[in-house]
């Protein structure tokens, strides 16, 4: 998904960058509580039968669960934020390695696309001087094409 | 954070058999998974050709009476965990993605290693035939005592087990992933097509049933090799604790072959019936209701082990208020139907073929959930003819139906109608021939799993076996119509159909390797 902020004369403007994410953090934990419900009402009728093996598959299985969770959320609040202001162009970004920052002159600041073979998603670069940084990789190809065209057009602006 | 862009190209494209092995594509994964169904159907099917065949004639014919146990057992585990299971998982992996407007499932890598562990673990299963004592012979409910005298092919059948579940929870977590996490903007839960929700109810079905499978088999396994006595009554342990266990898990997996299975019927239905889904929203809670009450009937399988009264009552009842949400959703489909401008494609018969078989297999579950009734049907070829007519005319035909409808959209290529409609009254008329008369079987007192039979049984297993032959052979007929819709033939638009509904629709024909390029919004 794309948020696009810009000032009457389009010169300035911020781009917010971040993943569809339709499952909000409280209503992952209120599916995750549900699961756990249920796994222990199981657990708690198969200890009655003296079934207790059956125990660590379900905590494996909400162990797995757990993790899939909080990968999920986890991933939902990366983010590339460019902001161009004046002269300069800084992008915060956050993805799995953590948050970091990348200022660019906004006169050299190039965007560029790969699009590769058919069968994979095309990749987003922004950077000068032959260092670049990879943006925009949560985006769907066409969201990403769109940006990649919108970002050129605002740089050039 | 910069990184130098030496080549703004990606690697090479995998090429061959790479392709298939690495890939985190869902369509590609989507694809295997039907495959291997397919491939996994065939080989349970030549197993039942075996049994049918041995059945032809009184007497023993065809196999010994120990290999004839093995063929019903491994008939029963590779088409439950080899064909239906994974087949839908093929088909949540194809669709979903594109029903609900993602790019892809959500955790893709997890997505291929699922697919990848069934080959082996079936491997293992059809590989224990061959060893010494030779397979499982206890009937794929792998009841003890049988099963824990049985010889190793009985540990690579639990390995197996414990091999596909991890498969199946880890295709569940990643199917809720996506459907909870990945929805376009806009597509909120009560817009989800039914494919979809029934898709989500099942997930959670496979998590709350597997783990207690794996705890089953886990405790088979050690008292087979590791001195415990958890089912074995010499030691204190319990065989009758074993069912009680399996049938937990048990019957929900019937509803995990069959809710996946109402969710194409329900895609199908309105396509061709030219009108919305009839009560989206009870279609919606009926599912629900569905599952909840698959985990409070499994005593149903075993009213003649020796449960107090007031047990079997509770089992008696609780079975039989599933008819309600199940005939709230058949009543569904009809009223979708009617004074629907109908059409009657392929996909359109075999659901119309699922809904009126299907309710065939409902209502004889329904006299086998009275429990008095029960103990004279107990262990008969009623059963048999009851659980074919609910597995295969729920779940296969169902899927056949699915196939039919989003093959266009596989494979850009419309298939070919004709061979679709032989195709489909060949299978519906031989499946009747082969499983209607194994109700009278069954009321004549013919029990199930015997190699040889007394001769007032013979002619209706003649025509039994007949019918089996005829609709094991003619699903090659499916083969070449798949073969030949992927080979080339009259190109498919985007929509398919006349004005179906769904996102995936949207896209063109066949789905582009990357869909959705656009996040679609729903309104």
């Amino acid at each position: 998904m794309t948020y696009l902020q810009t000032a009457p004369d389009r010169r300035d403007f911020k781009l917010l960058i971040r993943p569809n994410s339709s499952l909000s953090a409280v209503a992952a934990i209120m599916i995750f509580a549900v699961f756990c419900v249920v796994a222990v009402g199981i657990g708690v009728y198969m200890v009655m039968l003296g079934a207790w093996p059956v125990l660590p598959f379900l905590g494996l299985e909400l162990a797995l669960l757990a993790i899939t969770f909080v990968l999920i959320k986890k991933r939902s609040t990366f983010f590339d934020l460019i902001v161009s202001e004046g002269d300069r162009v800084q992008l915060k970004k956050k993805d799995r390695s953590g948050e970091r920052e990348l200022k660019l002159d906004r006169y050299w600041a190039q965007i560029r696309v790969s699009t590769g073979p058919s069968w994979y998603p095309s990749k987003m670069w922004i950077g000068s001087h032959g260092k670049f940084t990879e943006i925009g990789a949560v985006l769907t190809e066409e969201d990403r094409l769109k940006t990649a065209k919108q970002l050129r057009s605002l740089l050039r602006a | 954070m910069t990184t130098a862009v030496a080549d703004h190209h990606h690697d090479e494209v995998p090429k061959g058999i790479t392709r298939w092995l690495f890939t985190t594509n869902h369509k590609d994964i989507g694809t295997l998974y039907l495959w291997f169904s397919f491939i996994m159907f065939l080989v349970g099917g030549a197993m039942a050709l075996v049994i049918r065949a041995e059945l032809f004639m009184p007497g023993l014919q065809v196999v010994n009476p120990h290999f004839y146990n093995q063929m019903v057992t491994v008939h029963a585990l590779v088409m439950i965990f080899g064909a239906v299971m994974p087949g839908f998982v093929g088909f949540a992996n194809w669709m979903l993605p594109m029903m609900v407007g993602a790019p892809d499932m959500a955790l893709p890598r997890m997505n291929n290693w699922s697919f990848w562990l069934l080959p082996f673990a079936t491997t293992l299963l059809i590989a224990s035939l061959f060893v010494p004592g030779g397979g499982p012979a206890a009937g794929w409910t792998i009841y003890p005592p049988l099963s824990i005298q049985g010889g190793m092919g009985v540990d690579l059948t639990i390995f197996t087990i414990h091999i596909l579940g991890m498969s199946s929870i880890l295709g569940a977590i990643n199917i809720i992933a996506t459907i909870l996490n990945m929805r376009a903007p806009g597509m909120t839960l009560m817009k989800m097509p039914l494919f979809v929700w029934t898709w989500v109810i099942t997930a959670f079905l496979l998590i709350a049933a597997m783990p207690v499978l794996a705890g089953a088999v886990t405790m088979l396994l050690t008292d087979r090799h590791f001195g415990t006595a958890f089912f074995s009554a010499a030691g204190g342990g319990d065989p009758v604790m074993f069912q009680h266990i399996f049938w937990f898990f048990g019957h929900p997996e019937v509803y995990i072959l069959i809710l996946p299975a109402f969710g194409i019927i329900s895609q199908v239905i309105p396509t061709f019936a030219r009108k919305p889904l009839f009560g989206y929203s009870s279609m919606v809670f009926a599912t629900a209701a569905i599952a909840f009450l698959s985990f409070i009937v499994w005593a149903h399988h075993m009213y003649t082990v020796g449960m107090p009264l007031s047990g079997e009552l509770f089992f008696m009842y609780s079975t039989m208020l599933i008819a309600i949400p199940t005939g709230v959703k058949v009543f569904n489909w009809l009223a979708t139907m009617w004074r629907g401008s109908m059409t009657f494609e392929t996909p359109m018969l075999y659901a119309i073929a699922t809904v009126a078989l299907f309710t065939v297999g409902g209502l004889t579950g329904l006299m086998m959930a009275i429990t008095p009734a029960d103990f004279q049907y107990h262990d008969t070829y009623f059963i048999v003819a009851h659980f074919h007519y609910v597995i295969f005319c729920g779940s296969v035909l169902a899927m056949f139906s699915g196939v039919y409808y989003w093959l266009p959209k596989w494979t850009g290529h419309m298939y070919d109608e004709t061979l679709g409609k032989v195709h489909f009254w060949l299978t519906v008329i031989s499946f009747n021939i082969t499983f209607f008369p194994q109700h009278f079987l069954g009321f004549a007192g013919m029990p199930r799993r015997i190699p040889d039979y007394s001769l007032q049984f013979a002619e209706f297993n003649m025509v039994s076996s007949i019918g089996g032959f005829i609709l094991g052979f003619s699903q090659l007929i499916l083969l070449w119509v798949v073969i030949k819709s992927i080979r080339g033939g009259k190109k498919a638009t985007a929509e398919v159909w006349d004005n179906p509904e769904g996102l995936e629709w949207t896209v063109p024909s066949p789905a582009p390797y990357h869909t959705f390029a656009t996040a679609p919004e729903v309104r």
